[in-house]
């Protein structure tokens, strides 16, 4: 019940934010109320059976809270800090509909309408994309179909025989291109990528990080529990899959060393994260309590950062790390708003995601390579170190003034965000609110967003 | 005999063709909505459960809004679509028809290899079981929504060309013998509205905003 609550919610947020779309900060207020409206359901309702819907069930776990919560109210947050530096209706408006196509995915029982919902969240949140936003848009389009097809050709080849071009790899093929098409795993990197150059800052989060990260969750929920989980853990599949993840990590922590732009720089850093729902495709049912974490903590983290580039490009008028020289002087507090959500994303040993992310990457990989991988995966964060220079730097005539002046408090008030939506994630890394999905136990505990056919 | 899965897909087929071939948003848009309005009709005996009446008709209702978001997509374009060369336009009217055809002929063999179990059965069956005619429908939505809708420039023919895709592939699997629950419907029928709301909101949106 409480997803549709929190649909009801965000729905009605967004209709608010509709009528008040021609007054941009009361967009942004009424998109703020039904947010935390939405997080407040999640986190203070108790748990609760599951609801009928038809043939199919609406199911509340821990799983639903903790990912509902997190979502709605980092997006809470990063609506506030564009209320403050940068109103619009875009991000309110969106960042609703997402919650609330979200809501109804993790909480379906049915894996097909779940992954459409979910793959179709995707399509629904590249609205807020730049201008290059067809290249992707092709891309997104093909995942429902095949996540449905896969889902829903899978019973039918359940009995066939066992020769090499047996048909129940068709099922396990579809449903894994759906995810490297969604989470643009290398090669199909590059519209994504080019989406992330061109969209607006706040909309990023909802484009490269939590509308994949619920399609690859789900995704992969369904293929390491349902009928095709034998075919994806034979020893070809799981090669395949880990090569492909493992490369896209290692190409993408290379990758960040390059970029000039905030948004590609953010892009390429979810490309990366978003790699390691192949691997744990590869690792099987065992991973899935660290995947849900290490996504958890990731869509945290790079929403955090999110909201720090949009308060930097606000302050600093550009978004090319060229155009940012001398933002740590001008705005000393932006700092440590880098900082928490870099340190919380890549965690410290025996931290929930730092262990998270090792077991996902060692049950696909062996040794040295788990070992370059993992180390790839948690460099990424070096890619910032460029900003950290343009930051220490003096400002020159290349770095753009700010857009239109504001008042003190509106940067304080903006950094103070960007500081508590770091926090928020440095919780998590933590544990706070995670036992469940760290503890010895947490394979037996109710964490599936699928009931068990 | 059945003939309403028979009828269904061949509203759905011509509703194909008409968007592949398609010059102005007008007969866009009725291609669109009669090659997606049928869908749900297209299986063998139409089950009389309240849950699938109340998807179908929540499908309905969502592929109507789709429509009507389409026609706002294609509002700053104008009456007039850009299209390829006329050649163009016509092989692929008629690779979709070869796609119907062969589909509908080679229905018994995909199932044989899908899962031998089922091949006895379904080589008795005659020429108007519901299967062929999904699985043709099928093919022919995913031929004109990957080849001459996803691949052309304008939002609108891309949110179609997602919807296309999306509703062949749930025909495809449903010819072939999956048994979908009935809360997919209404979910298929939130494709076109999703897809369409973001080809309208960046087809309205400035240029400059990149």
């Amino acid at each position: 019940m409480i997803a549709l609550i929190a649909a009801v919610l965000a729905a009605l947020g967004a209709l608010a934010v509709l009528l008040a779309r021609r007054w941009p900060r009361g967009a942004c207020l009424a998109g703020v109320i039904a947010l935390c409206a939405a997080t407040a359901a999640g986190v203070l309702a108790p748990l609760e059976g599951p609801v009928a819907m038809g043939d199919a069930y609406l199911v509340d776990t821990q799983l639903i809270r903790l990912w509902l919560s997190a979502l709605t109210g980092s997006l809470a947050l990063l609506v506030l800090v564009t209320l403050l530096v940068a109103p619009a209706a875009g991000p309110p408006l969106l960042a609703c509909v997402v919650v609330a196509v979200t809501a109804l995915s993790l909480a379906s029982s049915e894996p097909g309408a779940a992954l459409i919902l979910a793959a179709s969240c995707g399509i629904m949140a590249l609205a807020g994309a730049g201008s290059s936003w067809r290249g992707i848009f092709r891309q997104a389009a093909v995942v429902p179909a095949a996540a449905g097809a896969a889902v829903f050709l899978a019973p039918l080849t359940a009995t066939s025989g066992e020769t090499a071009m047996s048909p129940e790899v068709i099922p396990a093929i579809l449903l894994a291109g759906a995810i490297t098409l969604r989470l643009g795993v290398v090669p199909f990197h590059l519209l994504p990528l080019r989406a992330a150059r061109t969209s607006p800052l706040s909309m990023l989060p909802l484009i490269s990080v939590w509308a994949p990260f619920l399609f690859g969750l789900l995704a992969v929920a369904w293929a390491t529990t349902g009928p095709v989980a034998e075919i994806l853990q034979t020893s070809s599949a799981r090669d395949v899959l880990a090569v492909a993840g493992g490369l896209t990590v290692v190409l993408a922590a290379l990758a960040m060393l390059v970029q000039d732009d905030l948004g590609a720089l953010m892009g390429v850093h979810a490309i990366g994260d978003g790699a390691l729902v192949l691997l744990a495709l590869a690792s099987g049912a065992p991973a899935l309590p660290a995947l849900v974490l290490w996504l958890l903590v990731s869509g945290l983290a790079r929403t955090a950062l999110a909201a720090w580039a949009v308060a930097t490009s606000s302050r600093m008028g550009g978004r090319r790390i060229g155009e940012t020289r001398g933002w740590i002087r001008r705005a000393p507090l932006l700092l440590p708003g880098l900082m928490i959500p870099l340190a919380a994303g890549i965690g410290w040993p025996a931290s929930p995601p730092f262990e998270a992310r090792w077991l996902i990457v060692e049950g696909a990989l062996p040794g040295t390579a788990a070992l370059l991988v993992a180390g790839a995966s948690t460099v990424l964060a070096a890619g910032y170190i460029r900003l950290v220079w343009a930051g220490v730097r003096a400002a020159d005539e290349s770095s753009a003034g700010p857009v239109t002046p504001r008042r003190g408090v509106t940067h304080w008030g903006a950094a103070g965000l960007v500081l508590a939506l770091g926090a928020l994630a440095l919780l998590v890394t933590a544990g706070f609110g995670v036992e469940g999905f760290t503890s010895a136990a947490a394979a037996a505990s109710d964490w599936r967003p699928f009931e068990p056919r | 005999m059945d003939p309403i899965p028979a009828a269904a897909t061949l509203v759905v087929v011509a509703g194909a063709g008409l968007a592949a071939v398609a010059r102005t948003r007008m007969a866009l848009l009725a291609g669109v909505l009669s090659a997606l309005a049928l869908v749900p009709l297209n299986r063998a005996a139409l089950p009389e459960t309240t849950s699938w009446s109340l998807g179908a008709l929540a499908y309905l209702v969502g592929t109507l809004l789709g429509g009507y978001l389409l026609w706002v997509a294609t509002r700053r374009s104008g009456g007039h679509l850009a299209t390829g060369p006329t050649l163009l336009r016509w092989s692929w009217l008629v690779l979709t028809g070869l796609a119907l055809t062969v589909s509908i002929a080679a229905w018994p063999f995909v199932v044989e290899w899908l899962d031998p179990s089922r091949a006895v059965s379904v080589r008795m069956v005659d020429r108007w079981e519901a299967g062929r005619w999904s699985l043709g429908a099928g093919l022919a939505l995913v031929v004109v929504g990957l080849g001459r809708l996803l691949a052309a420039p304008e939002p609108a023919r891309l949110a179609a060309g997602t919807a296309f895709v999306s509703a062949g592939a749930w025909l495809m699997a449903s010819g072939l013998g999956a048994a979908a629950p009935d809360v997919t419907l209404p979910v298929m029928g939130l494709v076109l509205p999703i897809a369409a709301t973001t080809a309208a909101a960046q087809a309205l949106r400035p240029t400059k905003d990149g």
